[in-house]
C-alpha cells in the first residue's frame, strides 16, 4: 500500500466508524436521539398551540411534575410543557425555549437545584453534562454558547456507542423490538409525559447545599429580558423536591434562593413548606418527578398561585 | 500523561496544530532549524505536564534543574580525575530525589501507620508540621524519579562521560508519552532518540504508532474501564468467596488492560514522533511461572529494581540472593504505595519466587509423572497466584482484606447456596454488559497465548494485518463512555 494510503486509511477507519456510532447516537437510540425527539416533539406542540400561551420550562423536573391539562381547564389557557433533561444545563435550555416564545406567551420556569448550582469538575457554570450534547443533537452546535472544550468532547462522545448502549439496544431489539431509552414514552397534546417511572432504590431526603449560583441568576436574569423583548413574560417557582426538611441548611439555601428569584420576576412558592416535601409519597422516580396523582396536586397548586399572576379566566 | 483525560487530548491539539503548522511553513519556506524541533518537544511536553497538575509542575521543573546541573558536576569532577568528589555528588543526587519522592508520596504514612504503632501520633499532626502535607501524590513523581535516578547512576557508570545539553535532558526527563506513568527509560535507550531531537513523522512511523494506540486503546476504554465499575461496586464484599475470588479476578484483568493499555498508548504516540519506546508488557498472562511473569509485568520498572535495588544490594554476597530478592520485591510493592497492602502485596511476589526457587523443581517432577500437560497446571498455578496477589493490591483496608482472606481460607464458605448467590448477582442487564466485556478479554487473552504458543511476538497477532484497525472501531464503538482513573497514576 502507498504510504499516503497507509495513512489515510486509518482516517477513514475511525471516521467511518464514528460516524456509523453518531447516526446511532443521534439517530437511532442513543441517549441523544431521545433527548432531540422529546425536544423535537415539544416545540413542534408549542409551534400548533394558539396563543397566549403558558409554556412551562426547566429540566426534567419540570416535564415529570405537571398536569398541563388540568393547568389549562384552571387556567383558561393552553399549557405547554416545555421541561427537557436538567443535565442540558440552565445556558443551553433557556436558548433552546425562547424560539417557540411569541407576545402574550407567559413563561414559567421551574428550574432544579441542579441546574442552579455551581458546576463542578471540568464543566462550567450554567452547563451540564449534556449541553454539547443537546445542542449538536437539535443542529444548533455550540447553543447558549457551550464551552469549545466541551462541545469538542460532548461532539466526539457522540460518535462513540459504548458497550453498555449497545448490549442495551440488542437486547431492548430482542426483547421488544424496538430500541428503548429514558424519555422513549409517548407525550400527551400538550408535552406531558404519559408514563410513570417508578423508584426501584430507597428513598432519603436531598439535602440542598447551596443556594443559586451567581451565575444562575444573572442567566435567568437575562432570559427575563429575553422573553420580555418577544412580547413575552417570565415567571420562576421554585421546584418540588423530596428534601431534608429538618435540615436548617437545605431550607435556608432554597429560602435565598426564592428571595433571589423574587428580585428578578414573580415568584411562586408555598411559603410555609417552602416546596420541599417531607415523604417521597408523591414522587415517582426521583427527588423531582411526580407519580401522576403528584402532578395534580402540583399543578393544582401552581394553578392558584398563578391566577393571582395571570388574573382570572 | 492521563490519555484517558480529554483535556489532554485538548491541549495537545491546540499547541501542536498552530505548531506543526508553523513549522510546515518554516520548511516550505526553508528557514525552519532543527534545533526548533528540540526546543517544541521540551515546550510541548512541560505544557502537557503543566495541564496535568500545575502544584507537580513546579516540584518537577526545580528537580530537573538541580539533577541536571549537579549530574553536569559530576561529570565534570569525573574529567578532572576526581572521583571520590564525583562518587559523592551522584549519591547526594540519588539521596535528594528519594528523599523527594518520599516526602510527597510516605510521609503520611511513615508518622501515622509506622510512628503511630509505636508511639500514639495526635489527629491533627499535619497542622504542627513544619512542611504542608500533602494528601494525594504528585502524578508521575514516582515514576521520574526512578527515571532520574537511573539517570544518575547510568551517567557515573557510563564509559563515555559525555555531557548533554539541558534542553536534551528536559526532553529525556518530560518526553510527554512515558513521563506521568512510564515505561521508566534509561539513558542508554532513550537519550540516543531524544538527543537534538527531530521529529520523524512518516507513513511508517505513523502506521506503527496507530497500530500500538489502537491496541492500547482497545485494551483500556474497552476492556479496562467496561469492567472497572464493577470490581467498585464489588469491593465491600466480605462473605462470599465464590464473589470475592471472581472480584478479584476482575481486577487482575483490569489491572492489566488498564496499566498494559495505557504503555501501548505511550508507545504508539511517541512512535508516531519518532521514538522507540521499550514495551512495558509481555503478555503477562500466559506465563507458566512466577519468574516468568515478572519478565513480562511492568517490565521497567521490574528490570530497575534488578539493576539498581537488588544487584548492588546483593554485591558479592551471592549466598544471600534469595534473601535480598524478597527484600527488593518488597520495597516494590513498597513504590506502588504508601500503605500496607502493598507492602503485603511485594513481600507475597517475593515469597513466591522463593517458593519457585526451592519448592519448584520437585514440585514439577511430580506433576510431570501425573499430568500430560503440565504447563498447563503451571499455567492456572501461576495465573491463580496472581489473582490472589490482586486481592492485596485492591484492597487499602486492611480489616477488610483480613475479612476477605479469613472467608477465602474457609472451606465450608464456598458453599453451592452462595455459588447461586454470587450467579444470582449478575443475573442482571448490567450483568450481561460484564459478559459481553469478559467475552472480549478472554479472547484477547487467549490470542495473547496463541502468539507465545506460536512463538510469535506476544502482541504480533493485534499489530499485524487488519487487525488494528478492528481493534480501532471496536474502541470507537465499544469504549466505555465514563473512562476510569488510569491505577497507576496513584502510584
Amino acid at each position: 500500500m502507498k504510504p499516503s494510503k497507509k495513512l489515510l486509511s486509518w482516517f477513514a477507519i475511525a471516521g467511518v466508524a464514528w460516524g456509523a456510532g453518531f447516526v446511532y447516537n443521534v439517530n437511532m437510540g442513543g441517549e441523544a436521539y431521545w433527548l432531540k425527539r422529546l425536544y423535537a416533539n415539544k416545540v413542534a406542540i408549542a409551534a400548533e398551540t394558539t396563543q397566549p400561551k403558558l409554556i412551562v420550562t426547566g429540566g426534567s423536573g419540570a416535564h415529570y411534575t405537571i398536569d398541563s391539562d388540568l393547568l389549562t381547564k384552571e387556567l383558561g389557557m393552553p399549557v405547554v410543557n416545555l421541561g427537557i433533561d436538567g443535565p442540558v444545563g440552565l445556558d443551553v435550555i433557556l436558548p433552546s425555549v425562547l424560539d417557540t416564545v411569541e407576545p402574550g406567551d407567559v413563561v414559567l420556569l421551574i428550574p432544579e437545584y441542579l441546574i442552579l448550582r455551581q458546576q463542578e469538575d471540568d464543566i462550567q457554570d450554567g452547563f451540564g453534562s449534556k449541553s454539547g450534547m443537546f445542542s449538536v443533537a437539535i443542529g444548533q452546535p455550540g447553543l447558549g454558547g457551550v464551552p469549545p472544550k466541551q462541545l469538542a468532547l460532548e461532539t466526539l462522545q457522540l460518535g462513540i456507542p459504548s458497550l453498555r448502549w449497545s448490549v442495551k439496544s440488542v437486547v431492548d431489539l430482542t426483547e421488544e423490538g424496538r430500541l428503548t431509552g429514558y424519555y422513549d414514552g409517548p407525550l400527551t397534546e400538550r408535552g406531558d409525559p404519559i408514563e410513570t417511572k417508578q423508584r426501584a432504590g430507597e428513598w432519603w431526603p436531598l439535602g440542598i447545599k447551596e443556594p443559586a449560583s451567581p451565575h444562575a441568576l444573572a442567566r435567568i436574569e437575562q432570559f427575563r429580558e429575553e422573553v420580555e423583548a418577544k412580547g413575552g413574560a417570565l415567571i420562576l417557582s421554585i421546584p418540588w423536591v423530596y428534601g431534608n426538611v429538618e435540615d436548617e441548611r437545605t431550607l435556608e439555601n432554597v429560602q435565598k434562593t426564592a428571595d433571589a428569584f423574587a428580585e428578578i420576576a414573580p415568584t411562586i412558592v408555598d411559603s410555609e413548606t417552602l416546596n420541599v416535601q417531607a415523604t417521597p409519597d408523591l414522587f415517582a422516580d426521583t427527588h423531582y418527578h411526580l407519580t401522576p396523582e403528584g402532578r395534580e396536586v402540583r399543578s393544582q397548586q401552581l394553578a392558584e398561585q398563578l391566577k393571582p399572576l395571570l388574573g382570572e379566566p | 500523561m492521563n490519555f484517558s483525560e480529554f483535556s489532554f487530548w485538548w491541549v495537545l491539539a491546540l499547541t501542536s496544530i498552530p505548531f506543526f503548522t508553523v513549522r510546515y511553513l518554516g520548511k516550505v519556506f526553508d528557514w525552519w532549524r532543527d534545533r526548533f524541533d528540540t526546543v517544541g518537544l521540551a515546550a510541548l511536553s512541560l505544557l502537557l505536564f503543566l495541564n496535568a497538575s500545575s502544584t507537580s509542575f513546579a516540584v518537577f521543573l526545580f528537580e530537573i534543574l538541580f539533577n541536571y546541573f549537579m549530574v553536569s558536576l559530576m561529570l565534570r569532577r569525573e574529567a578532572e580525575g576526581n572521583k571520590k568528589q564525583a562518587k559523592l555528588i551522584a549519591t547526594a543526587v540519588i539521596i535528594f530525589d528519594v528523599v523527594v519522592l518520599a516526602y510527597f508520596k510516605y510521609l503520611t504514612f511513615f508518622i501515622e501507620d509506622f510512628i503511630g504503632l509505636a508511639v500514639p501520633v495526635p489527629a491533627n499532626w499535619e497542622s504542627g508540621f513544619p512542611l504542608p502535607v500533602f494528601q494525594t501524590i504528585p502524578p508521575g513523581v514516582s515514576f521520574y524519579t526512578f527515571q532520574m535516578v537511573a539517570f544518575v547512576v547510568d551517567s557515573y557508570t557510563a564509559r563515555r562521560k559525555k555531557p548533554i545539553k539541558l534542553l536534551d535532558y528536559i526532553n529525556f526527563v518530560s518526553f510527554f508519552p512515558q513521563i506521568v506513568a512510564g515505561p521508566i527509560e534509561r539513558r542508554s535507550q532513550l537519550l540516543p532518540q531524544i538527543q537534538d531531537f527531530k521529529f520523524r513523522f512518516t507513513a511508517e512511523n505513523f502506521d506503527i504508532g496507530m497500530r500500538w494506540l489502537s491496541l492500547g486503546m482497545f485494551m483500556k476504554f474497552v476492556l479496562g474501564d467496561n469492567i472497572a465499575p464493577y470490581i467498585t461496586a464489588g469491593m465491600g464484599e466480605t462473605s462470599n468467596p465464590w464473589l470475592i475470588w471472581f472480584y478479584a479476578f476482575l481486577f487482575t484483568l483490569r489491572i492489566y488492560f488498564d496499566f498494559g493499555g495505557y504503555s501501548f498508548m505511550a508507545v504508539g504516540i511517541a512512535r508516531i514522533v519518532g521514538v522507540k519506546l521499550i514495551l512495558n508488557f509481555l503478555a503477562p498472562y500466559t506465563s507458566q511461572s512466577i519468574n516468568e511473569f515478572w519478565r513480562r509485568w511492568h517490565v521497567s520498572l521490574s528490570t530497575w529494581f534488578r539493576d539498581y535495588v537488588f544487584i548492588p544490594l546483593m554485591g558479592k554476597r551471592k549466598k544471600w540472593a534469595a534473601f535480598f530478592l524478597f527484600i527488593t520485591f518488597t520495597l516494590s510493592g513498597f513504590w506502588h504505595g504508601a500503605a500496607w497492602n502493598f507492602m503485603i502485596w511485594g513481600a507475597y511476589h517475593g515469597a513466591l519466587l522463593l517458593l519457585l526457587r526451592y519448592a519448584g523443581r520437585p514440585f514439577s517432577r511430580v506433576t510431570n509423572k501425573f499430568v500430560r500437560k503440565p504447563q498447563i497446571v503451571s499455567w492456572a498455578l501461576t495465573f491463580g497466584s496472581v489473582i490472589l496477589g490482586c486481592l492485596f493490591f485492591m484492597e487499602l483496608d486492611i480489616e477488610r482484606l483480613m475479612a476477605k482472606l479469613q472467608t477465602i481460607a474457609t472451606p465450608w464458605a464456598y458453599s453451592p447456596a452462595r455459588f447461586v448467590e454470587a450467579i444470582a448477582t449478575f443475573n442482571t442487564p448490567d450483568g450481561l454488559v460484564l459478559g459481553v466485556a469478559l467475552a472480549l478479554a478472554i479472547i484477547f487473552l487467549a490470542m495473547e497465548h496463541i502468539a507465545v504458543w506460536q512463538e510469535r511476538p506476544e502482541y504480533d497477532l493485534f499489530i499485524s494485518g487488519w487487525m488494528p484497525k478492528v481493534l480501532l472501531v471496536l474502541t470507537v464503538l465499544l469504549a466505555a463512555n465514563i473512562p476510569s482513573e488510569f491505577i497507576y497514576f496513584e502510584f
